[in-house]
């Protein structure tokens, strides 16, 4: 689903923010990427993403050369990739319900179908009571929440998590991870980015290691 | 498979105008979330329309005058000393059968004397004059449609050709310097509208290009999510739509407020002239040529602030 061939992300300056990174993601696969920070995690989220372009090699996503994407084209691309922050990035001056409807807005879906996607994609999270409140209104875990709803609404093949649980307590962390779980057991290929250890060191999936933006250790467990 | 997942969306057709409905919808929420900063921005740019605006429309009256004093040009023919009356009348037949000619009034030279006399400190002197040394004249009033210096001037050469005319006189002067003062009052109003406009696009420009800081968070989280930049661009569009119509709709209520205050000692101020005038304000057409150019204005100033915009961020 997602192959990276010696991709490179050199920044302005030299400085390499990736270093010939290699790796294959499998359909369905849910796999973590560790590393301490700024050894290019999130810098791997953004070139899947499209955020960023690579200095140099392949990625290909869905079977798409991301190389040969053109600009127009990009936003199409990115539709098909649910994208969940550290901070969950909600506008704050939008109900929840107008939150998680923002991708099927884009997209163009009917009204009765918006309705029914964003309810069930609620009640997935644990939240179907909460549409018509404010992201003030929730605490950190439901705001995290609400964000992972937003993506999986619009039912994206490909989920990116970029240190999801970073502001959350073990608990809530742990409630959340449950989630993503859940969410690949029902065929999301899902990538996320976290420095806990302890938190997916028990989880039977696949650790990606990066290490100054080198790919020092890649084992399936 | 691909039915199912049309079935789901709106019809391209429909999703169109839903789209730009809900971006309506947007920029007028982000109008409303500062309500006086908006009010005072649409009051700005209602005073920049409505100034150039106002000068077009006083102008515009000043035409209508002076249309006014076109209609009551006269042309004297002074006729030949010795004239006898037959030949008068002859010519007075004439000239009322022309088609140019709404009306026609003679002077004799007795009645002329008589005026002069009146009017003048001279009177005993010329009492004693053994003949009257004063020609007969006709007081030529032009139809109301010729009202141009071109067609007035075409009539007074064509009349000065007649037999038994002496001397012809339209004092067309003073006409033409205010000819030339209007010409001149409407290219300064041409340059101080284009120089006002350029103001507004300013302010919309910068006004919308405030709002896209403000909304920084709102448009990379869209982008994230997959919206295309016109998706992004057009509640932004839709604001400085909304400022330049509002403000257009301002300056008009401005100007017509401002000549229907003028218009009752205008009026009189035109009666104490002989003249019947009314003040008039911005007519239909004027009207929404105002409110097309605010919106328009609007547009092309939001467009520019949030393509900066885009170029910045991308």
């Amino acid at each position: 689903m997602i192959q990276f061939d010696h991709v490179t992300q050199r920044y302005p300056g030299g400085q390499e923010g990736l270093s010939q990174v290699s790796f294959n993601l499998a359909k369905e696969e849910m796999v973590f990427l560790t590393g301490h920070s700024g050894s290019g995690k999130t810098t791997l989220l953004k070139l899947i993403a499209l955020l960023e372009k690579p200095s140099c090699g392949t990625i290909i996503v869905d079977g798409r050369n991301l190389d040969r994407i053109s600009e127009r084209h990009i936003p199409d691309m990115r539709r098909q990739i649910g994208l969940i922050f550290q901070t969950p990035q909600l506008l704050t001056d939008r109900s929840i319900f107008e939150n998680v409807s923002l991708p099927l807005v884009i997209e163009g879906y009917r009204p009765s179908e918006m309705s029914r996607r964003v309810h069930a994609a609620l009640a997935k999270v644990g939240l179907e009571n909460k549409g018509g409140l404010t992201p003030e209104m929730l605490s950190c875990g439901e705001q995290q929440r609400v964000g992972i709803a937003r993506a999986i609404v619009s039912k994206p093949p490909i989920l990116l998590a970029d240190e999801p649980t970073g502001n959350l307590d073990p608990e809530l962390s742990a409630e959340i991870m449950r989630l993503f779980v859940q969410l690949n057991q029902v065929g999301i290929t899902i990538l996320i980015a976290t420095h806990d250890v302890n938190l997916i060191g028990t989880l039977p999936y696949r650790k990606l290691t990066l290490k100054e933006g080198c790919l020092i250790n890649e084992k399936g467990e | 498979m691909m039915t199912a997942r049309k079935s789901l969306h709106i019809p391209r057709f429909l999703l169109y105008f839903f789209q730009h409905l809900q971006a309506i919808k947007l920029s007028i929420r982000q109008l409303s979330v500062e309500p006086l900063s908006s009010i005072m921005t649409f009051a700005v740019i209602g005073i920049a329309l409505a100034l150039p605006m106002g000068l077009f429309v006083l102008l515009q009256n000043v035409q209508t005058i002076t249309h006014g004093l076109h209609d009551t040009a006269q042309i004297s023919l002074y006729l030949n000393m010795n004239v006898k009356q037959k030949q008068i009348d002859n010519l007075l037949r004439v000239l009322q059968k022309d088609e140019g000619v709404a009306q026609v009034k003679y002077i004799s030279p007795q009645e002329a004397l008589k005026d002069f006399q009146k009017q003048s400190e001279f009177s005993d002197v010329l009492t004693e004059l053994k003949n009257n040394p004063l020609p007969g004249v006709i007081i030529i009033k032009p139809i109301k449609n010729i009202n141009t210096r071109a067609q007035i001037n075409y009539l007074f050469s064509r009349l000065k050709k007649l037999p038994l005319i002496n001397k012809a006189q339209l004092d067309m002067a003073w006409l033409k310097r205010l000819s030339a003062i209007i010409k001149l009052g409407n290219r300064i109003i041409y340059a101080v509208m284009a120089l006002f406009a350029f103001g507004v696009l300013l302010i919309i420009g910068n006004t919308i290009r405030l709002t896209t800081q403000r909304y920084q968070d709102e448009i990379s989280v869209l982008k994230f999510l997959g919206a295309t930049k016109s998706f992004i661009r057009r509640p932004f569009l839709y604001s400085g739509i909304i400022y330049g119509l509002v403000g257009g709709i301002i300056a008009w209520l401005l100007v017509d407020t401002t000549m229907w205050w003028l218009r009752n000692p205008a009026e009189q101020l035109s009666n104490l002239y002989g003249m019947h005038f009314q003040l008039q304000g911005l007519n239909l057409s004027s009207t929404l040529v105002l409110l097309i150019s605010g919106s328009l204005l609007g547009y092309l100033g939001s467009w520019i602030a949030v393509g900066k915009h885009h170029h910045r961020h991308s």
